[in-house]
């Protein structure tokens, strides 16, 4: 329980100031890390007990509806939120692993492990698509019904 | 509504162009265009982005036709450049500013360059706290600290180089998995793979990886396969940088 505490408060920190580089407008930082902060406990509590590609899934899912709404709120593009905030998902740590095996000289490891982080992108990516599509829908809708 | 052709296109020229230059999406620049044309009631507008130029023709009539390319060919991030275009770009459909004070805030978004006097400590501090959510300790917190920073004076000192993504992110590989090997060699403690991730998150081209695989299947095949070859690039050049300092350090058994 201490270290999941924990895990969010680094990893909220580590956006909040990965916003700070990539220069967000200051009033869309804390909103950011924030849901970053969530969208990471989605992430590694379903990648650890049920499967890591539906945890990358639903991570970058939920990261993504909140940044379609606060765009919404703040008149500002959703990428604005959303880009720092899917940072701590990247699975950055299974290029890594990859990048290892090939210096290991282990081949099939490294084909395992990369064909394994190119699927989990691509969920993140498929996550990303079908919210900005129902994003846009809803928008649709409510400028037809006034 | 009496407006000059060539401002409107100097003004989406810019917009889109500021857009693409700070890591805004293809098509976002291509609704930007279309979202102005439209409150300027252009007959006929056609615009093709792609993450290198973009390619602009407006007719407003419908008979004469005017066109503009623009070469795109330095890229980095800055999201409150996106959102000041955005600003400016609904401002101008409200008809609440005029073209020329358009062109003016314009020109001044582009040319504002100012950068945030501790933006080194950001990266330092983002790379640590990456560090620690991997699984490291003080230890590592404070290499990935200090790495990050260098880093970051690695990405600024190497802006106006040629071909600067390949080497600024080989050299920042480099760097980074020497001193973590070196580190915990030395101190004979900690765990090198977490600070080497750690500091390569902010540098991971996270959003380019989803945003390739988007456009592709939104149809933007060109700029799909474009971003695909930058994050290939991108995550190439690290590992290389990262993968040699490993692969050394192995040989010579410093690691096993």
């Amino acid at each position: 329980m201490l270290k999941i505490i924990l895990d969010l408060f680094y990893c909220f920190i580590a956006t909040l100031f990965f916003a700070l580089i990539m220069n967000a407008p200051k009033k869309t930082i804390l909103h950011s890390s924030l849901f970053a902060a969530v969208g990471y406990l989605i992430y590694i509590n379903l990648s650890d007990f049920v499967s890591p590609t539906l945890g990358f899934f639903s991570g970058t899912a939920f990261i993504a509806m909140m940044g379609e709404i606060s765009a919404r709120k703040f008149k500002m593009p959703a990428t604005i939120f959303i880009f720092p905030a899917v940072i701590p998902i990247v699975p950055g740590f299974g290029l890594y692993e990859t990048m290892l095996a090939i210096v290991q000289n282990n081949i099939f490891l490294a084909l395992e492990i990369g064909t394994n982080t190119i699927l989990n992108i691509a969920a993140m990516a498929m996550a990303m698509a079908l919210v900005s599509i129902l994003a846009g829908k809803i928008k649709y809708r409510k400028t037809k019904m006034f | 509504m009496e407006y000059d052709v060539g401002k409107l296109l100097r003004v989406l020229k810019l917009s889109a162009q500021i857009i693409l230059e700070n890591g805004g999406e293809t098509y976002r620049a291509e609704e930007t265009i279309d979202f102005i044309c439209k409150s300027f009631n252009v007959q006929e507008v056609e615009s093709i982005a792609t993450p290198t130029g973009i390619y602009i023709s407006v007719s407003i009539q419908g008979n004469d036709n005017n066109t503009l390319v623009k070469r795109i060919s330095k890229r980095t991030i800055n999201l409150q450049k996106i959102h000041s275009v955005n600003n400016i770009s609904r401002l101008l459909s409200l008809h609440s500013i005029t073209l020329d004070e358009a062109l003016r805030e314009l020109e001044h978004i582009k040319n504002n360059n100012e950068k945030d006097k501790y933006s080194l400590l950001y990266v330092g501090l983002s790379s640590a706290f990456f560090t620690v959510l991997f699984g490291g300790g003080l230890l590592e917190f404070f290499t990935g600290l200090f790495a990050g920073i260098l880093v970051g004076i690695i990405s600024e000192s190497f802006t106006n180089l040629h071909s600067y993504h390949f080497f600024s992110n080989t050299v920042s590989g480099a760097v980074i998995a020497f001193l973590a090997i070196a580190v915990t060699t030395l101190t004979k403690t900690g765990n090198y793979n977490p600070i080497i991730v750690g500091c390569m998150m902010p540098l991971l081209p996270g959003l380019a990886m989803t945003n390739a695989i988007r456009d592709t299947m939104r149809g933007d095949l060109i700029s799909g396969m474009a971003r695909t070859t930058e994050v290939l690039l991108v995550a190439a050049s690290l590992a290389a940088g990262a993968g040699v300092v490993l692969y050394l350090a192995y040989t010579v058994n410093i690691l096993s």
